[in-house]
């Protein structure tokens, strides 16, 4: 046990340092140092259960499961994980039953901006709030892709095209209005100056996934808005172009062509993320323990290759960081969904 | 066409290792066993299978989930056949002469039957897939929304053309699938319809709560008049348990008609299996010349169908290792798996990495041999469960059926829904009102209403995609001429029976 | 009264009492300009127009033609009609105590109610043995060898 805290707080110092490098630097919280220094700290005392809100198969199910294999693969944590999917309420099923282990450090949940959404579209009456922010984990990119024989080349030609007739362009998006696909194209439409969204023609492809993708292909519609995961396979076959990623820098590799929005003019940046909460009331303790184990997790070989290999970045924020972003970013969805008349 | 059989030998060089043959071997017993499950269908088979998959290289890995999903296929109709409970959606129409057939006391006949459509479906769709793959995946492109809804209304007319007795009941059924369709939040604008402030209405009421309590529940219901009997048929007649020459003579018409229609159903999103039998099925019925046989037993009411939906899994492949689009559940399932093995399907997949679809290609061959040598045999031992005593069976048939609506959701809220469908079929068959319309109205109303909005959003708020869509036009007039068709015949019919009094 | 005249008056309340519910839509601005409320609303219609039509039809038709129900229960009827009250009960309490007591649990002592009601209390012994070794064997194939999530309850382990 002692050789494993000596551990602990050397990996602590490694973490703090890698993720100082990134983009968001979490200031050495005080949850984490408390972990090294305090004289009483916690470890999970029983199986430790993941819970997926949402079916087998999933993003949430496979960030979950991919968190199984690196943290008792890499040996980061002592006890077995299993892995609970509670499907439906977009998700808000899986994080209230999460909430039936309240104060347990044995239990968290995997969650994404649907948290937030979901509430502020009054689908879900839980927030943020009713939980321990954990960690952000991953996040992938935004797109807007359009048809190769398209006469829109740039950004900046497809969204002058919608000012000058906001109904000349049928737009698909999935699986529901209000999610984080819809909210890059809001942000993207502001940030271009329409102002009667309203008028936007939404074609909603509610289905399993990707069904925007065919009829986009076939015609059907002349635009999508869509995660760059889910483009991408076809944007690497030369089917359709990409006008713009919502990233703050161009990536590397196969999407270095890909223009980001803001080289475009157009002040957009926003990620699609994945995280983690707990039960709410939690102790400072367990968060500690759990920022510990989820930023080493993050730094993992294993991990990253997980995340590659699902075209995810590795994206980290510890349990006082996330909690500040969910904030921040509940304010900014819920003015701009008011904005555009989707919620009052 | 000689580069798609030099590839096919390259899958197949691929595929025929002793790994590889093993998994396929497991994958489909699985599938075969989870089919037969209620409610338990290929997405759950493939999605328990990816933790094993972890470790496997990429073609092994699609090769024992491909070999679940055509386990699950061959599944799905054992229960349809047996006890009236089909086993997924796409089983349902089985069980419209499956289940007469085991009354009739050829419970065995039925499940070679079904057996052997399902094998020359899936090795006829297997060489459509070599050699068509790339033309049907253009075809299915130009279905646009305004092609989906014509496609479905056709579908559903055929539903209640195909129920027997009177059309308005079958249209008030029809109703009533589409108004619980209707249930949780609206697709398209996010607004709450009809949930009468149940938080677990939200997401809908999920067919296969439905389809479970309307089939299974309702048949323990219906049995439990009748405690002492056996269930379904007498145990000393299970029937022969293998083909004819005259039974194959009767049944390789309509296997041949089908395969090809639902390999091209399948290839289209959403629920091609469940569109494919029901359209397989009416076909036959139409074209058949003792359609009266139809729906009390026929040979070609089981064969039809499940020809139709092993050839449409195979087509389901199509988008999914062509554009990397997952046409269903569990190849949406499937396509997670691939991409946390590295692997993304799609365009790219065939040119860079050509023994990996191949290889599922030629997979499927040795999928279908081996299930049809798993489940041949199959049938005798489970003609033998219909031998256990209706008490037991009965509460075992409940225990199933909860325990599937539970992994449905991994929740037991949908209990309450589940004994509310079990009385509401009871009532339903009481009253003489078909079931089948219902359930399929159920399955398909979610797709129908939003492919009609996507159409009319696109058309500015008008129906002019309807009309101007050439598919879109043929499949809306067939529609209309089946209903003529079938008006005509019934009124004729009875003009005949009042003719017959009069003399 | 006869099957088709209860299955149309059916209708028709169902398809009013859904219209109804249908026009207390909230419509909204954003997304398509069918909104949420036109499908419904043809379904209202079309499922009250069915249900007119087939008691027009049913008025129509001669009595001896007509197929009637029966209220009246058998001393017999009555017996399935209990055990069909009992079994209802029973699942949707068994659907309580699902996660609170465990799949295991929860699911032995349903399936020993259904087993009691239908395979009478002299044979008890294979009631308790077909109801144990159901919820075993379920359990170990499902939980323990597919990994499916089934609540572990009070035997948390």
């Amino acid at each position: 046990m002692r050789r494993r805290t000596s551990w602990i707080a050397l990996a602590l110092v490694g973490g703090m340092l890698l993720t100082g490098c990134g983009a968001t630097t979490p200031a050495p919280s005080n949850n984490s140092s408390s972990a090294a220094s305090a004289p009483k700290t916690w470890t999970p005392d029983a199986t430790i259960e993941i819970v997926a809100p949402a079916g087998p198969g999933g993003g949430y199910d496979m960030l979950a499961r991919t968190m199984e294999r690196t943290l008792t693969g890499d040996k980061l944590v002592d006890k077995a994980i299993i892995i609970t999917n509670k499907t439906g309420g977009g998700g808000a099923t899986g994080w209230a039953y999460l909430n039936t282990h309240k104060g347990s450090g044995n239990y968290f949940a995997a969650n994404s901006p649907q948290i937030i959404q979901n509430n502020l579209l009054g689908v879900s009456t839980l927030s943020y709030k009713d939980f321990t922010p954990l960690a952000m984990l991953q996040a992938e990119w935004e797109v807007v892709a359009v048809p190769k024989d398209s006469p829109y080349k740039t950004g900046k030609d497809f969204f002058e095209a919608l000012k000058a007739d906001p109904t000349k362009i049928s737009i698909a998006v999935g699986p529901a209005l209000g999610n984080d696909d819809h909210i890059q194209f809001l942000k993207l439409a502001k940030a271009n100056g329409i102002t009667d969204m309203s008028k936007l023609k939404f074609v909603v492809y509610p289905g399993a996934g990707g069904e925007e993708i065919p009829a986009l292909l076939g015609g059907h519609v002349q635009a999508m808005t869509i995660s760059l995961g889910e483009a991408m396979e076809q944007y690497k076959a030369g089917n359709l172009n990409i006008l713009g990623i919502s990233s703050d820098k161009r990536l590397e590799g196969d999407y270095a062509k890909i223009p980001t929005w803001k080289e475009q003019g157009i002040d957009v940046v926003f990620p699609h993320w994945r995280g983690v909460v707990g039960p709410s009331g939690m102790t400072p303790e367990q968060i500690a323990y759990w920022d510990n184990a989820l930023s080493k997790m993050s730094q993992q070989q294993s991990w990253k290759d997980a995340m590659k290999k699902m075209n995810m970045d590795v994206y980290y924020l510890n349990s006082a960081d996330y909690k500040a972003y969910l904030e921040k970013s509940t304010q900014e969805e819920s003015d701009l969904l008011k904005s555009v008349g989707l919620i009052k | 066409m000689l580069d798609s059989l030099n590839y096919l030998a390259l899958g197949m060089h691929e595929a025929f290792t002793a790994t590889n043959i093993f998994w396929v071997l497991i994958g489909g017993i699985l599938g075969t066993v989870i089919g037969m499950l209620p409610g338990l269908g290929p997405a759950t088979g493939v999605a328990v299978l990816i933790p094993v998959t972890y470790g496997m290289n990429p073609t092994t890995a699609l090769i024992t989930m491909a070999g679940v999903y055509y386990g699950a296929m061959f599944g799905g109709s054992r229960a349809s056949i047996l006890i009236n409970t089909p086993g997924d959606a796409s089983a349902i129409v089985t069980c419209w002469d499956g289940y007469p057939m085991a009354r009739n006391g050829q419970a065995g006949k039925a499940l070679a039957i079904s057996a052997w459509a399902s094998f020359v479906g899936g090795m006829i769709s297997v060489i459509f897939i070599v050699f068509l793959a790339l033309p049907v995946a253009r075809f299915a492109l130009k279905f646009g929304p305004a092609e989906m809804f014509a496609l479905l209304v056709f579908s559903l007319t055929a539903t209640v053309t195909l129920s027997k007795g009177n059309l308005l009941k079958g249209f008030i059924s029809l109703c009533l699938g589409f108004i619980i369709s209707t249930i949780g939040i609206d697709a398209q604008t996010g607004v709450m319809r009809f949930t009468m402030g149940f938080g677990s209405l939200q997401d809908g009421i999920d067919f296969l709560v439905a389809m479970i309590g309307l089939y299974a529940v309702t048949e323990v219901f219906k049995n439990y008049a009748s405690l002492d009997a056996n269930y379904g048929v007498s145990t000393s007649d299970i029937g022969k348990v293998s083909m004819t020459r005259a039974d194959w003579k009767q049944c390789l018409g309509p296997i041949l008609r089908s395969t090809p229609l639902g390999f091209i159903v399948g290839v289209l999103p959403g629920m091609g299996g469940t569109i494919a039998t029901l359209l397989a099925y009416s076909t036959e019925k139409q074209i058949n010349k003792h359609p009266e046989n139809f729906g009390k037993g026929a040979m070609e009411g089981v064969a039809a169908p499940e020809a139709a939906n092993n050839a449409s899994s195979v087509g389901a492949m199509i988008p999914l290792l062509t554009m990397g689009i997952p046409g269903s559940g569990t190849t949406a399932v499937m396509l997670g798996a691939l991409m946390m093995l590295g692997i993304q399907p799609g365009p790219t997949l065939f040119t860079q990495h050509p023994e990996i679809p191949w290889g599922v290609i030629a997979s499927m061959i040795i999928g279908n041999l081996l299930l049809l040598a798993i489940n041949l045999p199959l049938v005798k031992p489970l003609v033998q469960l219909l031998k256990i005593p209706q008490r037991i069976l009965l509460p075992m048939i409940m225990g199933l059926a909860f325990m599937g609506t539970y992994l449905m959701n991994y929740s037991a809220s949908d209990f309450f829904l589940l004994v509310l469908f079990g009385i509401g079929g009871l009532l339903m068959s009481k009253l003489d009102i078909p079931i089948p319309p219902m359930v399929l109205a159920l399955i398909l109303g979610g797709m129908l209403e939003q492919s009609f909005r996507q159409a009319l959003t696109i058309g500015n708020g008008t129906p002019v995609l309807f009309f101007t869509k050439p598919i879109s036009i043929v499949l809306l007039v067939l529609a209309v001429l089946s209903i003529v068709y079938t008006l005509v015949k019934d009124s004729r019919a009875k003009a005949r029976i009042s003719k017959g009094q009069a003399a | 009264m006869s099957k088709n005249m209860i299955t149309g008056l059916f209708a028709v309340a169902l398809g009013g009492i859904y219209l109804i519910a249908t026009l207390n839509l909230r419509q909204q601005t954003m997304g398509d300009p069918t909104g949420p409320k036109a499908f419904p609303f043809i379904i209202a219609i079309l499922l009250i127009l069915l249900g007119i039509l087939l008691l027009v039809k049913e008025i129509k038709t001669p009595q001896e033609s007509k197929s009637i129900v029966f209220f009246q229960l058998t001393p017999e009827g009555k017996k399935v009609l209990i055990r069909i009250v009992i079994t209802s009960i029973a699942g949707i309490i068994y659907g309580f105590l699902l996660d609170p007591l465990g799949y295991l649990i929860s699911t032995a002592v349903f399936m020993l109610g259904l087993m009691f009601l239908v395979n009478t209390l002299v044979r008890w012994k294979q009631n308790i043995i077909v109801s144990i070794s159901f919820s075993l064997v379920t359990y170990i194939g499902f939980a323990t060898l597919l990994h499916l999530s089934l609540p572990r309850g009070i035997l948390s382990f």
